[in-house]
C-alpha cells in the first residue's frame, strides 16, 4: 500500500473515536447489530455472491462446500452483510486545495483524514463504506462494503483522488440521492462553498429517501477567521475572477458573511434533523472528530 | 515652487505605487469578499480618498512654506516676515544737542527710537546696528540673527564729536542688507537731520535711490520740529605766532559762532593753559544771530613742552561740546637757526643773509641774547666742520654747491626733523641742486628750472594776493594782515615738481605748493623729507631777485617758515576730530610701546600702540580713535616721554541748521521720512503695517504637523479591522 495511504489514517483520531466505543448515532442501527443484539440480527442475510477470498477476511463466512469441492477459498456474500452503511461523500473540487498559513495541511488532506479515519471506525465495527468522489460531479465511486479490504481501497481511491473543477454540490446531493439504494447515513466531506439553498433541497431530498445526513464542513482557519493585512489579490479558484482589497477593511463583514452562511447551513440541516459541523484544519482532527462524536454520544 | 508643487504628485504616485503592491493568495471563498468589497467599497473609497487628499495637502503645504510666502491678509509678531534690517545711528556732535527738558540729548533719543523699532521688528530678524558720523560706521556692521546683539550694541553707542557725513555708513548698511535673502529689507537711518550732516546730499539721495530696489529706506528724525536751538560755539582757537617760545606772548586767536536763532549779548571766552584759568575772560561783544565773531588775544607758556591752550565760552546752551575748545602747543625755550651764506659781501648789508638774519631775530644786537630766536651765519666752506645738532634749521642763500658730505649731513639733519630752507641766487649750480639734493636725496621737493621772466626789465612778477590755502600763509587772508603781493619779483628759477608728486599735492610726504605768483607758478614750495621740513623758495634771500625782504610781510613770512620747521618737529599736535594722529618717530624707534589715553577717559583706559614702519622711511605712531575732542596723552617708555595732542570739533557740527524743505521733499522720494514721536510713531511704514506682509511659512508648517497627525490617527483608524 501506498505509505501516503496510511497517512490519511490519523492514529491519535481512530484511537479517541475507538474509545467512545462507537456509540454515534448514526451507527446505532451498525452497533445494535454489531457487537450489541441487532434487531437486524438473522434477517435478510440472503445470499448475494461469491467472491475470492482476500485476507482479512473472516474466516467464518469461508463457503467450506466450494472449498471442498473446488479447494478453493471463496466467501460467501451476503446482500445485507452488515445492517449499517456509510456512504461518505468528499468534495474534490479545487477549492478544497487551499492551505492557509497556519495550517499544516490542505482542506483536502484534512477531509480525506476525515474520511479515511471514519471508514475505518464504521469498517471496524463491520459496517460498510462507500466512499465518493465529487466535484462538479461524480468524479470516483467506491461501492459499499464491509469487507476488510475496503478499507485499502478507500485509502487507495484517496491517495489517488486529484482535485480539479469547480463545485456543484446541490447536483451531487441529487444524484446520490437518487443513486443510493440502501439506507444509511450520507456523509458530505467538503467547505460547501456553494448555493445555500441548493445545498439544503440536497439534503432534504437525501432525507427524503431515508438517509441521514451528516455535513462535515472543513474550512482552513484563514476562511473563518480572515487574519489577512495589507494589501492582497485574493486569486479565485475554481475560475472565480480575483480580488483586490485590503482585507482589514472587510475583515468584519466578512465574518459576519462567512458566519452567516455557516449558520444558514446549519439550520438547514438542523430542520432535516441532520447534525452540520464544521472543521477547523488547524485543529488536531482528533479533537474535531473527537468533539462531534462526543457530542453524538451524549445526545443519543 | 514649482517644484515644490510638483512634489504633490509624490503621495500620488506612492499611492500608486501601492497599488500595485499587492500580495496574492489563492481563495475559495472569493464570493464572501466580493460580498464584503461591495457592502465596503464606498466607504474604502472615500477613506482612500480622504487619506490621499490629506497626504496631497502636507506635501503640498510644506512646499509652499518652503517657499516662504508672504500675505497681507494675517499678521501677528510671530509669523511675520523674516526682516533684514540695517540701522544706522548718527552719533556726531551735533547729536550731543539736548532737546525739551532733563538733559535728554538727541542721541538719547535716537537710541530710544532704535530700541522701539529693533523690538518691533518681526521674530528671526537680522538686524544690523551701525553707530554713523563720518566713518563707515561701527558696532554690529552683518546683520545678526541675535536681537540681544544687536540692543546691545544700540545701548553701547557712545556720543562721538565726530563732524556727520551719512553717505558711508548708508551705503555700508545697504550694502550688508541687499545681499541677504530675505523678504523685507530695511534701511533705518536715524538722524537728527542738521543739514551740515547731509553734506553729499545728492550722492546720498542717489544711493537711497538705488536701495529702494531692494529694501525700504527709512529715514527717522530726531529732535523737536520747529525749534530753533540756542548755541554760541568755539569754532576756532588757532596759535598765530609761529613760534611758541617760553615766557614770550603767544598770540592766540579766538572765534565765536553764534548758530541761534537770537542775538548773542556780552559773549566772553576763558583761556586756560593746562587748565588753569589765565586772565580774565576776554569779552566779545555781541554776536547777531549766524555770525562770527573774532578776537585776538595772549597766552604765555610757562616751560619747555607740549600745553594744553583752552578756550570756554561762559554760560551754557544746548549743545555743551562746542563750547570749549582745546588746542596742544609745544613750548620752545630758545631756537636756533644756522644761517649759510653763499655771498657774504664786503659789509654785512651786502650778505645775502643779511635780511634773513634780520628777520629771524628782529631785535638789537644787545637784546638779542635773549630774543627766543638765534641765528648764526656760516660760509659754504665752514659748513663741514659745523656741528648741525646745535640748530633746528638750516637756511642756505643763493650757496653755490656744497660737498657731497655736507649734503649727506644735511639730509641726516632734516631726516631726523630738522628744518632746511633754500634760496636761490646767481651762484646757485642748478645742476648740482637738482641732481644731488633734489634726484638722488630727494631733499628738495622740486628741481630748480630756467630763471624767468626772461624781461629783467619788465614788470616782473608778483606774489598772489589773495586765496591762501597753506596754513603758513593763511594770515593774509585776513587783509588786516597786510598783503604779499606788493612785492615785485624781477628773477626766479622756475620750481619743477615732479609731476607725480604736483599731483599728489597736499598729501603727506609730497611737494605742496606754499605760495605762488600771480602766473601760478610756485614761488614756494614745501616738501617733508623724513621727520623734518624743508621750504624751497623760487627767488633770493636778498633784494637782488626781489624785494620781498625789505616788504613787511618778509618777517612773519621768515617766521612762519622758521616756525613751520619748529611745528614739524613736534608738529601735527593739533588734529580735527576723527582724523588720525600721526606722530613719527626714528626708524630706530620701532616696536616701542606706546599708550595713548583718550581725552575725559580714566588712565585705565588706555590704549597700547607700537611705534611703527609708516612707509617712505618713515617710522611712528598712528592713533585714528579720535571720536572726542579735547587732550589726549601719548604716554611712551624707553626713554619716558609724554607727548600731548588735541582735537577739535569740526565748528560745522555746531550748526544745527536743519535740512531745508526742498531737500527733505526730494528725500520723501526716496525713502519714508518720518519723525520719532515716541513708540508707535513708525508703526504706520515699519513693522507689520508696511508693505511686504507677513511670512506665513509658520502657520502652513503647524497646519501641516496638524495635518500630517490627522492623516496618522485617520490612518490608524481606517486601518483597523471592519
Amino acid at each position: 500500500m501506498d505509505p501516503k495511504a496510511l497517512k490519511l489514517l490519523d492514529s491519535d483520531t481512530i484511537s479517541r473515536a475507538e474509545s467512545l466505543g462507537m456509540a454515534a448515532r448514526f451507527i446505532v442501527e451498525g452497533y445494535m447489530a454489531g457487537d450489541h443484539k441487532s434487531p437486524y440480527r438473522g434477517f435478510a442475510i440472503e445470499f448475494a455472491q461469491h467472491r475470492e477470498y482476500s485476507p482479512g477476511d473472516d474466516v467464518r463466512h469461508l463457503d467450506w462446500k466450494v472449498l471442498g469441492r473446488t479447494e478453493r477459498y471463496y466467501i460467501k456474500q451476503y446482500e445485507q452483510e452488515t445492517n449499517y452503511v456509510a456512504h461518505i461523500l468528499i468534495d474534490g473540487s479545487e477549492s478544497m486545495l487551499y492551505k492557509g498559513s497556519s495550517a499544516e495541511i490542505s482542506k483536502l488532506e484534512y477531509a480525506k483524514s476525515v474520511a479515511a479515519c471514519l471508514s475505518y471506525l464504521v469498517l471496524h465495527q463491520r459496517d460498510s463504506v462507500s466512499l465518493t468522489a465529487f466535484d462538479e460531479e461524480i468524479r470516483q465511486h467506491l461501492p459499499r462494503s464491509d469487507a476488510r479490504n475496503q478499507l485499502f481501497r478507500i485509502l487507495e481511491t484517496l491517495t489517488g483522488f486529484e482535485p480539479k473543477g469547480e463545485t456543484a454540490l446541490p447536483h451531487v446531493l441529487h444524484e446520490m440521492a437518487r443513486r443510493i439504494q440502501r439506507k444509511g447515513i450520507v456523509i458530505i466531506i467538503s467547505d460547501f462553498f456553494d448555493e445555500e439553498s441548493g445545498i439544503i433541497d440536497g439534503i432534504q431530498h437525501l432525507r427524503f429517501a431515508g438517509h441521514e445526513v451528516l455535513g462535515l464542513q472543513v474550512l482552513d482557519n484563514d476562511e473563518i477567521e480572515f487574519p489577512f493585512t495589507g494589501l492582497i489579490e485574493f486569486e479565485g479558484l475554481e475560475n472565480l475572477e480575483n480580488l483586490k482589497t485590503r482585507p482589514s477593511e472587510i475583515k468584519k463583514t466578512y465574518i459576519t458573511e462567512m458566519d452567516g452562511f455557516r449558520e444558514k447551513l446549519r439550520l438547514g440541516f438542523e430542520r432535516s434533523e441532520c447534525h452540520f459541523v464544521t472543521m477547523d484544519t488547524s485543529k488536531p482532527l482528533d479533537a474535531a472528530l473527537g468533539g462531534y462524536l462526543t457530542f453524538r454520544k451524549e445526545t443519543g | 515652487m514649482i517644484w515644490g508643487t510638483a512634489a504633490v504628485a509624490i503621495p500620488i504616485i506612492v499611492h500608486l505605487l501601492n497599488r500595485r503592491r499587492f500580495r496574492k493568495v489563492p481563495w475559495a471563498a472569493i464570493r464572501f469578499l466580493k460580498i464584503s468589497v461591495e457592502r465596503n467599497q464606498r466607504r474604502m473609497k472615500i477613506e482612500e480618498w480622504i487619506l490621499l487628499l490629506l497626504r496631497c495637502a502636507i506635501v503640498a503645504l510644506i512646499a509652499f512654506a518652503l517657499a516662504r510666502p508672504v500675505s497681507d491678509l494675517i499678521s501677528g509678531r510671530w509669523l511675520a516676515s523674516q526682516t533684514v534690517a540695517g540701522v544706522v545711528i548718527d552719533h556726531s556732535g551735533s547729536m550731543a544737542t539736548t532737546t525739551g527738558g532733563g538733559g535728554k540729548t538727541k542721541l538719547d533719543t535716537a537710541r530710544e527710537a532704535a530700541t522701539g523699532i529693533l523690538s518691533g521688528l518681526p521674530n528671526g530678524s537680522a538686524t544690523s546696528v551701525a553707530s554713523a558720523a563720518d566713518t563707515p560706521g561701527e558696532g554690529v556692521l552683518e546683520p545678526t540673527l541675535d536681537s540681544s546683539r544687536a540692543a546691545r550694541a544700540v545701548e553701547e553707542i557712545r556720543q562721538t564729536y565726530r563732524t556727520t557725513d551719512l553717505l558711508p555708513a548708508i551705503d555700508g548698511a545697504a550694502d550688508a542688507i541687499e545681499n541677504r535673502a530675505a523678504t523685507r529689507r530695511e534701511l533705518i537711518i536715524i538722524t537728527d537731520g542738521q543739514s551740515a550732516g547731509w553734506k553729499q546730499f545728492d550722492a546720498i539721495v542717489r544711493r537711497l535711490e538705488t536701495a529702494k530696489t531692494k529694501a525700504r529706506p527709512v529715514i527717522v528724525l530726531v529732535g523737536e520740529p520747529g525749534v530753533e536751538v540756542d548755541n554760541l560755539a568755539v569754532t576756532r582757537l588757532a596759535q598765530n605766532t609761529p613760534v611758541a617760545a617760553i615766557g614770550q606772548p603767544l598770540r592766540l586767536s579766538v572765534e565765536v559762532t553764534n548758530f541761534g536763532p537770537l542775538k548773542a549779548d556780552n559773549v566772553t571766552v576763558q583761556l586756560s593753559v593746562d587748565g588753569a584759568e589765565v586772565g580774565e575772560p576776554v569779552d566779545i561783544g555781541d554776536i547777531p544771530p549766524g555770525e562770527s565773531r573774532a578776537v585776538t588775544t595772549f597766552a604765555t607758556l610757562p616751560g619747555e613742552g607740549h600745553h594744553r591752550i583752552g578756550a570756554t565760552l561762559s554760560g551754557g546752551d544746548s549743545l555743551p561740546l562746542d563750547d570749549t575748545r582745546v588746542i596742544v602747543v609745544r613750548a620752545v625755550n630758545r631756537s636756533r637757526a644756522l644761517l649759510v651764506d653763499g655771498e657774504p659781501g664786503r659789509v654785512p648789508s651786502e650778505s645775502e643773509t643779511f635780511f634773513l638774519h634780520n628777520a629771524l631775530v628782529p631785535v638789537p644786537p644787545d637784546r638779542a641774547e635773549d630774543f627766543y630766536i638765534a641765528a648764526d651765519v656760516i660760509t659754504p666752506s665752514a659748513l663741514p666742520g659745523t656741528d648741525l645738532d646745535d640748530y633746528d634749521a638750516i637756511f642756505l642763500a643763493n650757496v653755490s654747491e656744497i660737498t657731497r658730505s655736507s649734503a649727506q649731513q644735511i639730509a641726516d639733519f632734516v631726516g631726523a626733523g630738522g628744518g632746511l630752507a633754500v634760496f636761490p641766487g646767481k651762484n646757485v649750480n642748478r645742476s648740482f641742486y637738482n641732481a644731488e639734493l633734489h634726484s638722488e636725496l630727494g631733499l628738495l621737493p622740486a628741481g630748480f628750472g630756467d630763471a624767468y621772466p626772461e624781461d629783467s626789465n619788465g614788470p616782473g612778477l608778483t606774489l598772489q594776493a589773495g586765496g591762501y590755502d597753506h596754513p603758513l600763509v593763511a594770515l593774509w587772508n585776513d587783509p588786516g594782515a597786510g598783503t604779499l603781493a606788493s612785492a615785485r619779483t624781477r628773477r626766479a628759477l622756475r620750481l619743477e615738481i615732479p609731476k607725480s608728486e604736483a599731483g599728489g599735492e597736499g598729501a603727506p610726504g609730497t611737494a605742496r605748493v606754499v605760495l605762488r605768483y600771480d602766473d601760478g607758478s610756485p614761488a614756494v614750495v614745501e616738501g617733508e623729507f623724513g621727520l623734518g621740513r624743508v621750504f624751497q623758495f623760487s627767488s633770493t634771500a636778498d633784494t637782488e631777485w626781489n624785494d620781498l625782504p625789505v616788504r613787511l610781510g618778509f618777517l612773519p613770512l621768515v617766521h612762519r617758515v622758521f616756525g613751520g620747521v619748529l611745528q614739524r618737529k613736534g608738529g601735527g599736535l593739533n588734529v580735527q576730530v576723527g582724523s588720525p594722529f600721526v606722530q613719527r618717530f626714528p626708524m630706530e624707534s620701532i616696536r616701542r610701546e606706546a599708550m595713548v589715553y583718550a581725552a575725559g577717559t580714566a588712565s585705565s583706559e588706555g590704549t597700547l600702540i607700537e611705534i611703527r614702519d609708516l612707509g617712505g622711511g618713515a617710522a611712528g605712531i598712528e592713533y585714528a580713535n579720535t571720536d572726542l575732542a579735547g587732550t589726549y596723552e601719548v604716554s611712551l617708555t624707553d626713554p619716558p616721554e609724554v607727548i600731548s595732542f588735541a582735537t577739535q570739533m569740526d565748528p560745522a557740527e555746531s550748526d544745527p541748521e536743519p535740512l531745508s524743505k526742498a531737500q527733505l521733499g526730494r528725500l520723501r522720494t526716496v525713502a519714508d521720512v518720518v519723525r520719532w514721536e515716541g513708540p508707535g510713531s513708525l508703526a504706520a511704514v515699519l513693522g507689520n503695517g508696511g508693505s511686504g506682509g507677513s511670512e506665513i511659512w509658520l502657520p502652513l508648517i503647524v497646519i501641516a504637523g496638524l495635518l500630517a497627525l490627522l492623516e496618522l490617527f485617520l490612518a490608524q483608524r481606517f486601518s483597523r479591522e471592519k
